[in-house]
């Protein structure tokens, strides 16, 4: 259980660097002006990092979720 | 819906805006109006739903039990299994979007107005590889949003074993 658990923080914190250095790497402010700031890497590696982060606060979710059902039983 | 609307949300966090409510409007009303209407935009929204929905009751009715028979580590119905399933379902759809609807048929539809009047490098290109303006981000783009679909879904999607034997 502990291993998971390591596993989806170092998904969460790959995730948020991955986030941050692509937030610095793509130019300008963000804007809901058409198109907006556009940098291929920046923006790949702030839509990676999201996806890592998504996928690793569900783990966590998923998995206080088990902890919790396997203590009520 | 969750995704839905997290994809309008992109350009806040300097991502391209994933809207796919317009694009499914398009598609249905043939609206090449820039910018489109806002009768496009919720005939889409309740396309787009609409297709939430079904692709969600083929992964519960369908998808899942069967993951559950073919891959032996995806038998158990723990909510972090029934989380990878909707994961997995979500990289699925994800491929068929990047691969299938996104050039297919927005590409052909709205490719020719991108790359004509608008003059931008592309409209849709293979695997959406290029969407407009934006390069291969927006592929890693669909990426985030189907994983949002996939997570939302995998955590909310958590059906209980029947009581006697299992028969999938």
């Amino acid at each position: 259980m502990m291993r998971a658990l390591m596993i989806d923080l170092g998904l969460l914190v790959l995730g948020i660097i991955l986030a941050i250095a692509g937030w610095f790497l793509t130019p300008g402010a963000a804007s809901f002006q058409f198109p907006g700031p556009i940098n291929v890497a920046g923006q790949s590696l702030i839509a990676l990092g999201l996806t890592f982060i998504v996928v690793a606060v569900g783990l966590l979710l998923a998995g206080a979720a088990e902890r919790m059902m396997s203590a009520t039983e | 819906m969750l995704a839905t609307v997290t994809g309008l949300w992109f350009p806040g966090v300097k991502l391209p805006q994933f809207d796919f409510n317009t694009l499914n409007g398009r598609l249905a009303l043939g609206d090449l109006s820039f910018p489109a209407s806002s009768t496009t935009f919720i005939v889409g929204g309740i396309i787009h739903m609409t297709d939430g929905i079904i692709w969600a009751l083929i992964f519960g009715l369908i998808i899942s039990p069967v993951l559950g028979v073919v891959i032996k580590p995806l038998r158990p119905m723990t909510p972090t299994v029934n989380l990878m399933k909707g994961i997995i379902w979500g990289g699925a759809l994800w491929i068929i979007s990047s691969a299938l609807w996104m050039p297919l048929l927005i590409g052909a539809f709205l490719g020719p107005t991108l790359t004509g009047p608008f003059g931008l490098p592309c409209g849709v290109g293979p695997f959406l590889t290029c969407f407009g303006p934006y390069g291969v981000q927006a592929l890693f783009t669909n990426l985030f949003w189907h994983m949002i679909w996939g997570v939302n879904l995998g955590l909310l999607f958590n059906p209980m074993r029947a009581a006697g034997r299992v028969r999938w």
